[in-house]
């Protein structure tokens, strides 16, 4: 007796290893890809080579959003549907992405228990893929049904696939519950595929579905002129077509990035935080405090042996008001902007010059860093698949 | 116990003046800056600063003032308004990697309107900025900050790293009363925090710790006028062993090499980094009743203490509330009351057995929390004519 429980638990093991394999070996090729906005990041996974298919609060309240390739270059996506009531939101996006896209499978006989594979990109780091199964098949939450599961779901994973042990989607992530461990919920894939044909079939370029009737709604309106919903205040459907104005802090980071030829929608990442890399060097942009905007770009490793010299030429006067620093070996070039000056108006134009000019500066000295003093390129500058490196800060912004 | 009490003298510091801030000031240099008047704004911001400053004339001559160790330039450069306090000289045929990637690493910043620059030789920690952008709120926080900066790496840079010092505002030697007495502080005080640790390691408890940390470092600082290498020596070990989220192992081994650190200097290095300052306006923060009550009013902590001095762990309920009378004189400018209550309390406690002195605090910090945590703001106004003289330009 013993001795068949430990022979199907090995078998079980082999097979469930298996998938994983398969899975993971395929994690470049997947067409799971990271949508960035100006409040945070969330996942999002192709439904064809022009389409993304993400959760609408991922994308709320922007109609024009980044989503980044594997080689961590970013693409513009414009959005073309959401489904606010139901979470959903499609993306098409400027070029096509290679990839995989998955399957859609179906909810009807999904069981307790049954293997789930979920893929995203938890706390912003690069695509990762967690595991669990199905806790129960349908739960009633808020008035609709989700699929629930234990699988690690964390914030960046909103919006990605959820998958059976045949890799075909069976839900969508949306949410989990705080207050609970391993208590995770997807939408079912019966309601996703239904959206999707909803829009392959409609002509609109943009439209929310009521939250009622699932009428679209393509322009501004108080009321849904189907069943009569009012629209104001409900799932923040007016905001899509009447956006708030924007902080005068994002205005004016954006303004300049516009000025230095940098596309403002590519480099949003998340609240107060932008990043974008300008030739090969990695730069972004951040609050830190109620006090400081600050503008850093991470350059060379030093290296070699011209320290001294090296050390000279950083700290040299000539720079300012930009400034160096090491942060362990790396080179980091600095500009800070202080709060007060993008509340006046009359300089504006001055101060978003110099970050243009910062922007244009920094490419040029990481390249004299490593041609003129031996320094060596830093991880960071790398394009690759894995060249998840993100600090703190980054992370924290990249909740969604 | 290796130890029966601790003596608390008076300071040899000067003690700040409490001035309380003329905001009106502040919000009249930003109204002068947004009227498009930007250098009288800056002569506004800098009244806001040192009141007494007398007057400023930019366009005539620059601005010297000492803060500390630190000389500060404010000096008018063409459109450019300039701060600058120069550090060091480096020999420009020398190499001194050391110096400058301290310089790179530790003070150079994200976030930091001011940075270290080197012009020739010369390397000096500036902050320029363009008269129609130079909100007076910038300036103000760069006066604020730069000379902290510069007056606590000077000496250091000197005797650590071989730098040569340039244009420091010089120490006023004690006087030989004074130096007597501050040798003598100086080693009972860590000749006791050598025996506290002692009972802190005896017990393990994070708390107590936490407490001869803090009476560490606050009872040198608000009792010795201390610069130089000693003082940043022993600011970098304070960062570490009053570090609540660090590592409690490496807090106890730092506050014990500290503890040898500062056991083992010399006389003439201990006096050679002791004496009076100027400062053009106070590096003290103005104390407020919400600072007092959160320091010696909080409920939870008062009910903690009282709960060790009445169950036989008066050590530790009079390490931890002395800790926080230092603290808040070692860190803060007050009122006349407060100060002098603030003072009652740690005298009234001096040379006392452990007891005897949880009880003697313990109540004053219970009086004081009720009589003074919700009035000092108010009475602040009226005191400050009447309050001991410090040492301000």
């Amino acid at each position: 007796m013993s001795q068949t429980v430990s022979q199907n638990l090995t078998t079980n093991l082999a097979t469930n290893h298996a998938t994983n394999l398969t899975i993971l070996e395929n994690l470049t090729h997947v067409g799971v890809h990271q949508v960035y906005t100006g409040t945070g990041t969330g996942s999002g996974f192709l439904i064809d080579d022009r389409h993304l298919l993400t959760n609408c609060h991922v994308v709320e309240p922007f109609r024009e959003v980044a989503v980044e390739r594997r080689d961590r270059s970013r693409i513009h996506g414009i959005v073309r549907r959401v489904h606010p009531e139901r979470d959903l939101a499609i993306v098409e996006l400027s070029e096509s992405l290679p990839g995989h896209v998955l399957e859609l499978g179906q909810s009807d006989g999904l069981r307790p228990k049954q293997a789930v594979h979920i893929l995203g990109f938890p706390v912003g780091l690069p695509l990762s893929l967690t595991e669990g199964v199905i806790s129960r098949p349908s739960q009633l939450l808020d008035d609709q049904f989700f699929v629930q599961t234990d699988a690690a779901i964390n914030p960046g994973n909103s919006g990605g696939p959820i998958l059976d042990a045949e890799h075909r989607v069976i839900a969508v992530t949306t949410c989990k519950l705080s207050q609970a461990d391993a208590v995770g919920f997807g939408i079912p894939v019966d309601d996703v595929k239904r959206f999707i044909d909803g829009f392959r079939s409609q002509q609109a370029v943009f439209a929310a579905l009521c939250p009622a009737c699932e009428a679209q709604i393509i322009k501004e309106q108080r009321y849904c002129t189907s069943c009569g919903m009012n629209l104001d205040g409900n799932n923040n459907i007016i905001e899509f077509f009447a956006p708030n104005e924007p902080h005068p802090l994002v205005a004016f980071v954006e303004r300049s990035l516009d000025r230095a030829g940098v596309n403002p929608v590519l480099a949003r990442h998340g609240e107060n935080n932008w990043t974008f890399r300008h030739a090969s060097t990695p730069i972004k942009i951040w609050c830190c405090c109620s006090e400081h905007l600050n503008v850093s770009s991470t350059m060379a490793l030093i290296s070699g042996d011209q320290f001294d010299p090296l050390y000279r030429y950083l700290l040299d006067g000539s720079h300012a008001p930009f400034n160096f620093d090491l942060n362990g070996n790396i080179v980091r070039m600095n500009h800070v902007v202080h709060i007060s000056d993008v509340f006046g108006i009359s300089e504006q134009d001055e101060l978003a010059e110099r970050v243009k000019r910062f922007i244009s500066a920094a490419g040029q000295v990481d390249n004299r860093l490593i041609r003129e003093f031996g320094c060596k390129p830093a991880p960071e500058t790398f394009e690759s698949e894995h060249a998840g490196h993100m600090v703190a800060g980054q992370i924290a912004a990249a909740v969604e | 116990m290796a130890i029966a009490g601790l003596v608390f003298p008076s300071p040899l510091q000067k003690r700040p003046t409490f001035v309380k801030q003329d905001y009106a000031r502040r919000d009249h240099a930003i109204s002068l800056f947004e009227a498009n008047a930007p250098l009288p704004a800056v002569v506004e911001a800098l009244r806001y600063l040192n009141p007494s400053a007398g007057k400023v004339d930019l366009q005539k001559a620059p601005l010297h003032w000492a803060q500390g160790t630190a000389q500060i330039q404010i000096a008018l450069e063409g459109e450019h308004l300039s701060v600058k306090s120069q550090l060091i000289c480096i020999d420009s045929q020398v190499s001194n990697p050391a110096v400058l990637r301290y310089f790179l690493s530790k003070i150079s910043n994200t976030g930091q309107l001011f940075q270290p620059r080197l012009t020739g030789d010369l390397l000096e920690l500036a902050f320029s900025e363009k008269l129609s952008l130079l909100h007076p709120q910038k300036l103000i926080e760069v006066l604020q900050k730069l000379p902290g900066i510069a007056d606590s790496h000077d000496a250091w840079l000197c005797e650590e790293l071989g730098a040569a010092l340039s244009a420091r505002a010089p120490l006023k030697a004690l006087s030989a009363a004074e130096r007597k007495r501050a040798l003598s502080f100086w080693t009972q005080h860590w000749n006791d925090m050598e025996a506290l640790l002692l009972e802190s390691r005896r017990r393990r408890s994070m708390q107590f710790l936490d407490s001869v940390g803090r009476l560490a470092i606050n009872h040198v600082r608000y009792v010795l006028p201390l610069f130089g290498s000693l003082r940043h020596t022993l600011n970098q070990s304070a960062d570490i062993f009053t570090d609540r989220d660090e590592n409690p192992k490496l807090r106890e081994n730092e506050l014990a090499r500290s503890i040898r650190t500062m056991q083992g200097a010399s006389e003439a290095q201990l006096l050679s980094c002791l004496g009076h300052v100027k400062y053009a306006f106070s590096p003290w923060t103005p104390g407020s009743a919400d600072v007092l009550r959160s320091a010696i009013g909080n409920v939870h902590h008062m009910h903690q203490s009282n709960e060790m001095r009445l169950s036989g762990r008066a050590l530790e309920a009079s390490v931890g509330l002395v800790a926080n009378f230092l603290y808040l004189l070692a860190y803060f400018a007050w009122p006349a009351p407060v100060e002098r209550a603030l003072r009652a309390a740690i005298a009234a406690a001096s040379n006392k057995t452990w007891q005897m002195s949880a009880d003697i605090l313990w109540k004053h910090a219970q009086a004081i929390g009720e009589k003074l945590g919700s009035s000092s703001d108010e009475e602040s106004e009226d005191d400050a004519s009447t309050n001991e003289q410090g040492e301000h330009a």
